[in-house]
């Protein structure tokens, strides 16, 4: 199969995923719609994610700092500044984008492994200023916050109700997945690809790889913040946990299960992780036991994940 | 000396045997990233492995030393396998065997809390005499700790510096290819590195048992620290690793005397942040990894 | 391609299976939802609440159930992880349709829990101690049935300071938990004459205290006040010993819970320490304490029949309570479903106790404003490798105004 066809069948695949969601709202019952608005605000994070590993191959062990950035930046300016809930995602997005372009500039620079361990040691420095500044997060106890009205001009609706709750977050990985595809079929994307494939390469073709290994390591931080902020909303809660290394590790372990380098391959991976996590749990407590057996087993069968293995079939 | 120079001192040793654990675990880590380029995500949960299983061998064979000895044959026989069969398909995929190697950490915490339980648990110390050490009642364990460490890291310098083995281990850490092409049988190597590095975490866990406590999550911040102490030192630079392992425990020992617990943390991670910046290889780093 | 549409729908039939799966229940059973933390940092307390929370059950069923229906319980893990606990507690009550959650020894879990608990108008029920629980961080469908850290250091003050010393330096493990011990404890000694000379915080999971205790433990110092549970207690008690061999101790909450005293030796002896529920039988020998341990399976010195390890009694007496909190709250308001929750909540506010199998702790209640349990409480003191009660503390001696009205609160 050629690369277009591959690309073509990805995106169908993709557009199917959406359609089916966009149903899903209307006919599920209350608890396996809660399951899929985590599973909808956990696809952005993993997608957010997939434009730093899948694209441009920068292993980071910090995403959590975007994550919890994002959570506190909307729950901070829903409790403080008293924002609308838009505003207020916006700001979660904002706090994803702020810290993802000093922390990328520290950090993109360096050399493969020193990146992995100098991300995962940020994090660990905001988790650990997280937990302490307990006057500005909650710390460990978190801060839990009551939502407003949901105004889009001439109407204003409840968060509260499931449907809104759910289509508010539909539409947020709707366009998510809108703009980070227009991105990816830009030159940039492109580009980003080149560096995946040759970093070298990129470089000897006169391209500024390190100003775009930034771009993309602040892109998808922004998204992660995006994806927090989301997760804070429809838990109605942030802590200091969503700055654990925690959450650095699965957005890696959704992307390489689901397929990394297709932007949507990631969706299984969390889809996945999520049903192990609501039902496998209730029945054998050591859930992360098969996870784990898992992973090793998807990465045997194909590097490139469930969709990898499964595009390469046909 | 003044109570206050005392007090310094007695953190400046203190944390001087903590680095010593800290440096067998890290010149392990450093030992796999050097010899196979990748970062062993599960070195912390080998050594929560060692101390788990030591909490079982050590009242089972009734006899500590002789549960360090076991352990250690243990370990080296899971690694060996788990190198071989598990991470070998991805060599040459950093990131892929890097998620491989956080699928087993994840299989390793489970079956330590299916197994042991989630109660953090104290272990005796075999040896319970006790120095009377600058105004503390010192245990005794930990200077019989610190000594075996220093033996041990002692007979990985030998073995590394002084036999035809450590010749050829420290060849591929240089240059893989090379060594390869030289006609080394870089696979054995591969086996051997991982496993020698694993011990040397789970040797580390065993004898840390008695001194911290045994949880099924105490691997975590211990590989974060060691994963610090390597890169500061500068990946692949064995020496580097010990030496940052000994200054940075002494360090945060002095450091949080004055400081609360989080601000010397924070402390430490600026530091290093700091270092990176100057020298983005460590210390110790070569200009070309 | 086939293969491919294949794979990619299998997701989606599990999940559509697990629906049909809920529907398909009859709904005869009244369901208790638990969010329990099976692993991560509190899986030791996950797994005695869980096993005291069955026997609860299986002793009301034995009984007839609560007016007639049978007790379904339903658990979930929350892997210590107060993120994990919301998503958990959505999934009871959406899924598995429960009408009542308990548990989660975790502050976090329960803060991030209670609004959950309003939006899906389901009363909850969880086991942990922070004080804002029945604070500003409560609403009406909250309850506190377990004391909480103000109760416990208020109660615990007047009689530290007359009994073990003035002078005081507090030793606190670094979390939210050890935080509020360090300040509520600073304010009521304070209060009753006394003064802490020194606080210092150390980081949860330490194995070596003694850098954060060299030099700070002075000899002007009469006592310490030791926040620390587990084998951070251990590490402690032994650095502390280390140190200042002379000084008292006061240990917070539960912190000998768990813990073999004849073990450590002299290190703990002559410790005390607050507590609600008594490790030992002998400290506490009633009848009906005795059933009590014998249904959990516990025997007199607080060791797990069957395995001979120490149980986590931490808050089990609690749950246990809540099971017949919950059984004695449908009786008197005649709860028939979801739709009455109401008329439960104002039976629960203000419900009073009498000791029994069913409150094995002793005489309560649950105070109706901020829905905190009002209890006596114990001082324990290490005598010659054992535990004594040395001191009780009567309910109103913990008692403080409540911090907020929940009663003024709609539904």
């Amino acid at each position: 199969m050629s690369w277009m066809n591959k690309t073509r069948l990805d995106k169908s695949y993709s557009l199917g995923f959406l359609a089916v969601l966009l149903v899903l709202g209307l006919v599920l019952p209350s608890g396996a719609r809660s399951l899929v608005v985590q599973v909808m605000v956990l696809c952005v994070f993993a997608m957010a994610y997939d434009i730093c590993l899948g694209f441009t191959d920068q292993c980071s062990l910090g995403h959590s700092v975007f994550f919890g950035a994002g959570a506190y930046g909307v729950v901070l300016s829903l409790l403080w500044l008293k924002l609308g809930l838009i505003p207020a995602l916006l700001a979660g997005l904002l706090a994803g984008l702020l810290l993802s372009v000093p922390l990328g500039i520290v950090s993109v620079r360096l050399s493969e492994a020193y990146f992995v361990i100098v991300t995962a040691i940020i994090s660990a420095i905001f988790h650990l200023l997280a937990m302490d500044m307990t006057w500005l997060t909650g710390g460990d106890d978190g801060l839990s916050v009551s939502l407003p009205k949901l105004s889009l001009g001439m109407v204003d609706l409840s968060v509260y109700d499931p449907h809104t709750n759910y289509y508010l977050v539909f539409v947020s990985l709707l366009l998510s997945y809108l703009v980070l595809r227009r991105i990816l079929d830009a030159p940039l994307g492109k580009v980003f690809v080149c560096i995946r494939e040759n970093e070298k390469r990129a470089l000897f073709l006169g391209y500024n790889v390190e100003w775009y290994k930034l771009a993309a390591f602040v892109i998808s931080g922004t998204f992660s913040g995006l994806a927090g902020g989301l997760y804070a909303v429809t838990l109605r809660y942030a802590s200091a946990d969503y700055f654990s290394f925690y959450w650095s590790i699965l957005p890696i372990v959704w992307c390489l299960i689901g397929g990394l380098g297709t932007l949507s391959g990631c969706w299984i991976g969390v889809l996945l992780m999520c049903l192990f996590q609501y039902y496998v749990s209730a029945w054998f407590t050591h859930y992360l036991l098969i996870f784990g057996v898992l992973i090793l087993v998807v990465l045997r069968a194909s590097r490139r994940g469930i969709i990898g293995y499964l595009m390469a079939r046909g | 000396m003044s109570e206050p120079v005392l007090t310094v001192v007695f953190l400046l040793m203190n944390g001087l045997v903590w680095g010593l654990l800290v440096a067998l675990i890290a010149l392990g880590l450093a030992l796999i990233f050097g010899v196979m380029g990748i970062v062993n995500m599960a070195h912390g949960d080998l050594y929560m492995a060692g101390a788990v299983l030591a909490f079982f061998l050590g009242p089972l064979l009734g006899h500590f030393w002789l549960g360090l000895l076991v352990v250690l044959f243990a370990i080296a026989l899971i690694a060996g396998p788990i190198e071989r069969y598990v991470l070998r398909p991805y060599e040459g995929h950093p990131s892929a065997t890097m998620i491989a190697t956080v699928g087993i950490s994840f299989i390793l915490q489970q079956l330590a809390l299916a197994a042991y339980g989630g109660i953090p648990k104290k272990m005796d110390p075999p040896w319970t005499a006790s120095f009377s050490l600058l105004g503390v009642d010192y245990p005794g364990y930990r200077l019989l700790v610190a000594a075996i460490s220093v033996l041990i890291l002692g007979a990985v310098w030998f073995f590394l510096y002084r036999t035809s083995m450590g010749i050829l281990v420290r060849a591929s850490i240089e240059d893989r290819q090379m060594a390869e092409a030289m006609g080394i049988n870089t696979s054995r190597i591969l086996v051997f590195t991982f496993v020698l590095g694993c011990v040397l975490a789970a040797v580390a866990g065993v004898m840390a048992a008695p001194v911290t406590q045994v949880s099924y999550l105490m691997g975590t911040d211990v590989a974060l620290l060691s994963f610090i102490v390597v890169i500061v030192g500068g990946l692949g630079s064995l020496a580097g690793a010990v030496i940052t392992a000994l200054v940075l425990c002494s360090l945060e020992g002095v450091l949080s005397a004055v400081l609360t617990p989080v601000q010397s943390k924070a402390a430490i991670f600026v530091l290093m942040i700091t270092i990176l910046m100057l020298r983005p290889r460590g210390i110790f780093g070569q200009r070309n990894g | 391609m086939k293969r491919l549409t294949f794979f990619l729908c299998v997701p989606w039939v599990i999940l559509g299976l697990s629906c049909f799966e809920v529907w398909a229940q009859a709904k005869e059973p009244i369901r208790v939802g638990m969010v329990a933390d099976k692993t991560g940092g509190l899986a030791a307390y996950g797994y005695s609440h869980e096993k005291t929370v069955k026997a609860a059950i299986a002793k009301i069923n034995k009984e007839g159930g609560i007016a007639g229906r049978q007790v379904e319980l339903y658990v979930e893990d929350t892997e210590s992880k107060p993120a994990v606990g919301a998503v958990k507690f959505r999934k009871l009550v959406e899924t598995n349709k429960v009408d009542f959650v308990i548990d989660s020894n975790s502050s976090g879990v329960a803060v991030a829990c209670a609004p959950v608990a309003k939006e899906l108008k389901t009363p909850y029920f969880p086991s942990a101690g922070a004080t804002e629980i029945s604070g500003d961080k409560g609403n009406r469908y909250v309850f506190q049935p377990c004391t909480n850290v103000r109760q416990e250091v208020k109660g615990i003050a007047r009689w530290a300071v007359e009994n073990i010393g003035k002078k005081w330096v507090v030793v606190v493990v670094n979390y939210a938990w050890g935080w509020s011990n360090q300040e509520e404890f600073t304010q009521y000694i304070t209060e009753n004459g006394g003064k802490v000379l020194e606080a210092i915080r150390v980081p949860l999971g330490t194995s070596d205290w003694l850098p954060y205790l060299k030099g700070k433990i002075t000899q002007e110092a009469d006592a310490v006040f030791l926040a620390a549970f587990g084998s951070d207690f251990l590490s402690a008690i032994r650095d502390i010993h280390a140190i200042r061999p002379d000084i008292k101790k006061l240990g917070a909450l539960y912190a000998l819970s768990a813990q073999d005293v004849a073990k450590i030796g002299e290190a703990v002896e002559g410790m005390y320490c607050i507590t609600s529920y008594p490790t030992y039988l002998a400290a506490l020998d009633t009848e009906a304490n005795k059933a009590f341990r014998e249904i959990i399976g516990v025997d007199p010195e607080g060791k797990e029949t069957g395995t001979g390890t120490r149980f986590v009694l931490a808050y089990n007496w609690a749950m246990w309570q809540t099971m017949f909190i919950i059984k004695h709250g449908i009786e008197k308001s005649g709860w028939k479903s979801k739709a009455d929750h109401p008329k439960f909540i104002q039976a629960v506010e203000g419900l009073q106790w009498k000791q029994g199998v069913e409150f094995p702790q002793g005489d309560g209640s649950i105070r109706a404003q901020d829905h905190l349990i009002q209890t006596g409480l114990y001082v324990e003191q290490v005598t010659k490798g054992t535990i004594r009660v040395a001191a009780r503390i009567p309910a109103s001696e913990a008692s403080y105004p409540p911090i907020v009205d929940h009663t003024r609160e709609g539904f």
